[in-house]
């Protein structure tokens, strides 16, 4: 394992976004692309403006407009829904990728345990550098290098070129192309290729297959697909349309309207029912869980992801509401079956008392206490408690911790762990966590406790996803040899 | 997130907001702390947690609150945070009646995670949509005055009540500390150390010595 290989992950595929996509963080309470009205008196007269908190399950936004609109409001109110003419780019053009890294072929990122030897792996950039590395100003990604991230990326970046960009970017592709070529897809091959970041317009195929939803045989592909889109058809029928269970609707109902805030596409009438159906279906399937909030945000990436294989054009522009039904029907039974696989491997996040989290947020502390005690014990000094800010990074699988554009990036990752994602979940709160170690040393409890609430990550791009996906690698990579301490 | 020391206030109170999921609790909090009222706030996962220090009998008191997750699911980690607190925030939806009638199991979750002396205030909100009410001021004033619990109704989009809710939290348990304080021949006016929560005892029972915390 040589320092390229083990850092290659800092150093990939970007998928889509353009500029003002990766500086904005549309899915915050406290975005920046809020619309902020200040001030007593102010004024609500325009449509954007007139929308109001969810206050039951059937609540329609719209029927409040009326109500708002004219009124005089105190202080400052936010709304997260963008205004029109929004700048996010869909997942589905295949604009620019930063280079490949170079591939490692000798250790598939998920088996790739046994392949270590701990002596030859680098030191770990130091927290300092990574946090100014991760706090940098955002970069277009068209002009980004992979040099711009962490020292991680320095060692796997080749040339930085515009054609070298290219080749290393088509040969990647290439890659893909080949490994998804094969009469069975080898899943092992793919899962490692995905690891580092999939391309935005193969995403969906790839996340298909690596959640064991696809069959790898392309013969029984197609068959297999349409079996389980009818399946799921068939539970939608049976359990969603016939006596539905209220108690788990109401929640459901609650929560679906304020799902992404931040994304209009989230809040076409079509959308919202569909993201109530697959919830519902996944709770009525899963009873041991449930419906847990948050689970409604973790169906957001798939949505989105799905959606781009028929929608055309940037995502704020999508008219979800006009799709033909079939079309939106076979993107939520791909959102179900999905979601469900993804979330198979951490059941135990969702079921009573949640004794996943509980259980990973010990690993947590113990893990940061082996790699960086001095935050450790600043932390421990301040009676900052690990699970008072990474409860509901193991809840949401700190998709509300990262900008929605780059939440796709991290799913890639994720995805491509398979049965290890609990176990590399823990290192990546690590790694996202020591991102700001400069930083929280400097704070006391309060501001310690409120930075994390909301880290700056709205200005990050792929780069720092990259790189905190990288610093998990590492650690898992150095750590993971000697478990005792996590048991 | 400021540089202001930590340490500048006289009293520091941990106070829980507590109540069904979609009533309002972030949002009374963030207009409380901030002054602020998102439209479309998602939902709370776990606790999330803000501050802000008032002036009462010229001393100022720090509220540390923390905002609670109101779905079931999410009892078992919530509960944990009742541990210190000497302030409660029992909220409903006033158009809501079900989240009035889970008053009582609130209630029960307080008095078996919670310090048995906590402060609590039951707090109708969204009273705003007065079009909408399904619990009336009258029978939630009756049955706070038979569980001896303080009553406000609130709008957190308006912005009403929201100061005097909090305000008069905070000053029944000043009051409540402050008066232990005499009793005992303590300074009114120590100063806790930071991060410390002062608890609360009763005023007049003395049988139990050690706190919950």
């Amino acid at each position: 394992m040589s320092a390229q290989q083990t850092c290659s992950a800092g150093d990939n595929y970007q998928g889509n976004l353009d500029k003002s996509s990766t500086s904005s963080r549309p899915v915050s309470a406290v975005s920046n692309t809020s619309t902020v009205l200040n001030g007593v008196g102010t004024r609500l007269t325009s449509q954007q403006g007139t929308k109001t908190q969810p206050k039951s399950p059937g609540f329609c936004l719209k029927s409040v407009q009326g109500f708002l609109r004219g009124r005089s409001l105190p202080g400052t109110l936010r709304m997260n829904r963008s205004t029109s003419g929004g700048s996010w780019s869909t997942a589905k053009n295949n604009g620019s990728q930063t280079p490949a890294a170079p591939e490692n072929q000798a250790i598939s990122p998920v088996h790739r345990k046994p392949a270590l030897d701990v002596e030859k792996i680098p030191e770990t950039p130091p927290p300092d550098a990574s946090a100014r590395s991760c706090l940098q100003s955002p970069i277009p990604t068209e002009k980004r290098r992979p040099a711009s991230s962490a020292a991680a990326s320095n060692a796997a970046s080749p040339l930085p070129g515009d054609s070298g960009d290219r080749q290393s970017m088509d040969s990647r592709r290439e890659k893909f192309r080949r490994v998804l070529a094969a009469p069975t897809v080898d899943l092992d091959a793919l899962r490692e290729l995905a690891w580092n970041g999939v391309p935005a317009d193969i995403r969906p195929a790839v996340w298909r297959l690596l959640l064991g939803y696809a069959p790898p045989n392309q013969d029984r592909q197609e068959e297999g697909l349409r079996r389980k889109r009818e399946q799921y058809a068939g539970w939608v029928a049976q359990y969603f349309e016939e006596n539905a269970e209220e108690h788990i609707l109401k929640q459901i109902g609650l929560d679906v309207p304020r799902t992404s805030p931040g994304v209009p596409f989230f809040h076409r009438p079509e959308l919202q029912r569909s993201l109530t159906r697959i919830l519902y279906i996944r709770a009525i399937r899963n009873p041991a869980s449930g419906y847990v909030q948050g689970i409604n945000d973790l169906v957001t990436p798939f949505l989105r992801v799905f959606l781009s294989e028929v929608c055309d054009g940037d995502m704020d522009s999508w008219d979800v509401d006009s799709l033909p039904s079939e079309a939106l029907g076979q993107v939520e039974a791909d959102c179900y079956w999905c979601l469900a696989k993804m979330l198979d491997t951490i059941q135990d996040h969702y079921t009573f008392a949640q004794p996943g989290i509980q259980l990973s947020v010990y690993k947590l502390s113990e893990l940061v206490r082996r790699i960086d005690e001095k935050i450790y014990n600043h932390l421990l000094d301040n009676n900052v408690e690990f699970l008072q800010f990474s409860f509901r990074w193991f809840n949401c699988l700190l998709l509300r911790e990262f900008p929605f554009l780059l939440v796709d990036r991290l799913w890639d990752t994720y995805i491509s762990e398979g049965d290890n994602f609990a176990d590399f979940l823990v290192y990546a709160c690590a790694a996202f966590l020591l991102t700001w170690s400069t930083k929280l040393l400097n704070m006391e409890f309060q501001d310690m406790i409120m930075f994390l609430q909301s880290p700056p990550t709205e200005h990050w791009t792929y780069d720092q996803v990259d790189t905190v996906m990288s610093k998990a690698f590492l650690w898992r990579a150095v750590f993971s040899h000697a478990q005792s301490h996590l048991k | 997130m400021g540089s202001k020391p930590d340490d500048d206030y006289d009293y520091l109170f941990k106070v829980v907001l507590i109540g069904d999921t979609g009533v309002g609790k972030s949002n009374l909090l963030s207009r409380f702390t901030r002054n602020e009222f998102c439209l479309e706030s998602k939902s709370t996962i776990g606790v999330e947690f803000a501050t802000r220090s008032i002036q009462v009998d010229n001393k100022t008191i720090k509220a540390q609150i923390w905002d609670t997750a109101g779905q079931e699911r999410y009892r078992a980690i919530t509960s944990a945070y009742y541990r210190g607190a000497v302030g409660a925030l029992l909220v409903y939806d006033i158009t809501k009646h079900e989240s009035y009638v889970h008053v009582e199991r609130w209630l029960k979750e307080l008095r078996d995670h919670a310090d048995s002396n906590i402060v609590i205030m039951l707090v109708g909100n969204k009273s705003d949509l007065r079009h909408l009410r399904t619990v009336n001021t009258e029978e939630a004033s009756a049955f706070c005055e038979k569980e001896s619990l303080s009553f406000i109704e609130t709008s957190a989009l308006e912005s009403t009540n929201v100061e005097l809710a909090f305000q008069q939290i905070l000053t029944e348990i000043y009051n409540i500390v402050s008066k232990r304080a005499i009793d005992s021949g303590q300074d009114v006016a120590v100063q806790p150390t930071p991060g410390k929560i002062i608890e609360v005892k009763p005023v007049t029972t003395e049988e139990k010595k050690k706190s919950c915390c």
